[in-house]
């Protein structure tokens, strides 16, 4: 017994200096990484099933699409070793190591005995050699952009881990000249990457200021067609719109006949609209109900409140106003309080629009005859971060997933400012020109199309 | 006669409503360029199901204008199957091994002046018919040896593993590092912390798939920038093998924890 005890002390002395020193895994810690955009082979996608299927047509949108991003960079084509051929084979993974390509996006499309493409892809991680997501759609076939736009939805997700905005579209103002040299304003719709550019209104009279609903279906804009400035709401589906706060006294809302409405914003929900409306002395942001045709005033100050924009919760309002002499940002909580200043700088605020992430506002800055587009922490400290610094620059627009802001940059032409749509990320880097012939104003971004 | 009277002005009334509200409405109401989606259906999601072998496709011949670097000679020989099943028990590559499970205690050697022969032989060499008190002598004597090549040493064995960690530590950060794609960008990068433990050969090539430490927290989270973090930490330890370190401290770091984070 003396023995064992004996034993099974000399094993214990011997055992704790050991794993003391030696078993336990050496510790290894890295801070952070490198923010390189993310190499992805794309090849045609395969022809299962009959011809002109638009494999390489599809291919190349994503290919677009993710470059645009400023995330990814597509491995040239030229140097894909393997060939794929088959998409329900697995890869061989080395092949595409080889080339530097960190994702491989395999895709296929069969058109089906009804005439509908079927498209099919498969997204693998080389280094993990596994497949990430894996989706099939099927649609027309002359629907094939949205599959592309789709798919690479898909694949920023999966590789991001945020929403993707690639199917999505924007509307914005075409600006003109009319036949006797006078300025023309019309809204146009597009595809988040230029495609499929088409007028919503005529030239006959200037429209302004789009904004989004959350569903899809109808944006708010000024208009001029009753020769002043009106809210109208429009049903892209149906092509029906609607005034809202005719001034004049149609009835048809309860503003006083010398008021002028401005541009307005759904409420996250859709139910409400923020706008901005002038009844006796100054501008106030009021809450409009889009059932009930209730307005309600939010804020009553001798100032001016414009430019309302929701928190993504809906429960607050970031506006304008020269309340504190020069033009500021404020927020206030949509049921009643106090308004918070959220902008200290020097210079003039305006155009904030609350970031769909919620952390962020984008505004406008006018400071020593220059401006900027910047993004501003929502909670009220005070940091901001210049995104773009030019000749002219408003109407800020986020992305459906709050990486990207469209905008309008104004720049000197022969025959004055001339404005144009740009994008840049939140970081201020990959900044760049949408692709629109002619002139454009007034970005508004959709939510992803369901 | 009355009937009829009744029934023209209702038809003036109803007129009358209609042109009413073909003068007023259209001011309202109008009716402008449509914008119809075009439906996509998603019907599948696709599974990982092919297990087919790469053998089946026929070569391709590598082009030779590929602008981008020459494939290595030695990754497509480290790994002859791609199929490998990274998760399955390690093939033990005995060959660079002597003896790598005899005595995971006793190898150890963190000071290099401390003679290798004094801890081996002890359970190398059992007598052919060891009383019981030889063998807690044998016992006894491992443990001063052991003692003697580390703590006992007067705690500058200690020191000096410790020094020589914080140097392999540097290395493999320094190695590890260029493979990490970091989530700096994502929304509140800071809490997107993600350990991978790897075992490594005494070639400093990966001993089987690396663990993600927390995984279970990670999947049980909704956060996909978390899982996205997983993916990147696991990417950059595989794709940064093999891993050049000195092999006479390879008991250090035979085993590594690998804390990934997203500092701004």
């Amino acid at each position: 017994m003396t023995h064992i005890f004996r034993l099974l002390s000399v094993l214990l002395l011997l055992a704790v200096p050991s794993v003391a020193l030696a078993q336990q895994p050496l510790q290894v810690d890295i801070a952070r990484g490198h923010l390189e955009p993310t190499p992805i082979a794309i090849p045609d996608f395969i022809t299962a099933g009959g011809t002109d299927t638009r494999g390489a047509d599809i291919a190349g949108v994503i290919a677009a699409d993710l470059e645009s991003s400023g995330l990814f960079t597509t491995v040239d084509p030229r140097a894909f070793i393997e060939n794929i051929q088959d998409f329900n084979l697995r890869p061989r993974f080395q092949d595409w190591r080889v080339i530097n390509a960190d994702a491989l996006l395999i895709g296929q499309v069969t058109r089906q005995s009804d005439g509908r493409l079927l498209v099919g892809f498969r997204l693998w991680d080389t280094r993990l050699q596994e497949q990430m997501v894996g989706l099939q759609f099927v649609t027309a076939p002359e629907n094939w952009r949205r599959v592309a736009h789709r798919v690479a939805d898909a694949v920023y997700e999966r590789l991001t881990g945020e929403s993707g905005y690639f199917d999505t579209r924007v509307i914005y103002v075409s600006e003109g000249v009319g036949p006797r040299g006078e300025p023309v304003r019309r809204l146009a719709m597009m595809d988040q990457d230029g495609a499929n550019p088409s007028f919503l209104t005529d030239r006959s009279y200037w429209s302004l200021l789009p904004n989004y609903s959350p569903s899809n279906q109808q944006i708010t804009y000024v208009s001029f067609l009753d020769g002043q400035a009106t809210t109208y709401v429009y049903d892209l589906e149906s092509g029906r719109q609607e005034a809202l706060f005719a001034s004049g006294g149609t009835g048809l809302a309860r503003v006083d006949p010398d008021g002028q409405s401005l541009s307005a914003r759904f409420s996250p929900d859709g139910e409400q609209l923020a706008v901005s409306i002038e009844l006796q002395a100054g501008h106030d942001i009021h809450l409009f109900d889009l059932r009930s045709r209730n307005l309600r005033r939010l804020t009553e100050h001798p100032a001016d409140d414009v430019e309302p924009s929701f928190s993504p919760e809906g429960d607050q309002i970031v506006f304008s106003s020269s309340r504190s002499g020069g033009s500021q940002l404020y927020v206030i909580p949509v049921n009643g309080g106090d308004a918070q200043r959220v902008s200290f700088g020097a210079g003039r605020y305006t155009a904030p629009v609350w970031s769909p992430r919620g952390d962020l506002i984008a505004f406008v800055k006018q400071h020593n005859g220059q401006f900027s587009l910047g993004v501003l922490d929502a909670g009220g400290s005070g940091e901001e971060r210049i995104l773009y610094q030019g000749y002219y620059v408003d109407t800020p627009a986020w992305s459906p997933n709050g990486r990207v802001i469209l905008f309008t940059r104004g720049d000197r032409g022969r025959d004055g400012t001339e404005y144009e749509i740009w994008s840049v990320d939140l970081a201020g880097f990959n900044l760049q020109r949408m692709p629109i012939t002619g002139q454009s104003s007034d970005p508004a971004w959709s939510p992803l199309i369901e | 006669m009355r009937t009829a009277l009744v029934v023209f002005a209702s038809l003036l009334v109803h007129a009358g409503f209609i042109l009413a509200g073909l003068f007023y409405f259209p001011q309202t109401v109008r009716q402008f360029t449509t914008s119809q989606i075009v439906p996509l259906e998603l019907i599948t999601e696709i599974a990982e199901v092919t297990n087919l072998a790469e053998e089946d496709i026929e070569e391709e011949p590598v082009e030779e204008d590929s602008p981008l670097p020459e494939p290595e000679p030695d990754p497509p020989q480290a790994e002859p199957e791609p199929e490998v099943d990274m998760t399955a028990a390690p093939e033990t590559e005995a060959a660079p091994e002597p003896a790598p499970e005899a005595e995971p205690d006793v190898d150890p050697e963190p000071e290099p002046q401390a003679p290798p022969e004094r801890s081996t032989p002890q359970p190398a060499e059992p007598s052919r018919e060891p009383s019981f008190d030889d063998m807690l002598r044998d016992l006894a004597n491992a443990v001063d040896a052991d003692r003697a090549s580390s703590r006992g040493n007067q705690q500058g064995a200690a020191n000096s593993y410790d020094a020589i960690g914080v140097t392999l530590a540097d290395s493999i950060r320094s190695q590890a590092q260029r493979c990490y794609r970091g989530s700096a960008d994502a929304p509140d990068p800071e809490r997107l912390i993600v350990v991978i433990r790897v075992r490594l050969n005494r070639d400093g090539s990966l001993d089987g798939r690396p663990d993600v430490f927390n995984r279970q927290a990670i999947d049980m989270s909704s956060d996909r920038y978390w899982r996205v973090a997983r993916d990147r930490a696991l990417a950059a330890v595989i794709d940064c093998a093999p891993y050049r370190l000195p092999a006479e401290h390879f008991s250090i770091w035979r085993r590594i924890d690998v804390t990934f984070r997203n500092e701004t």
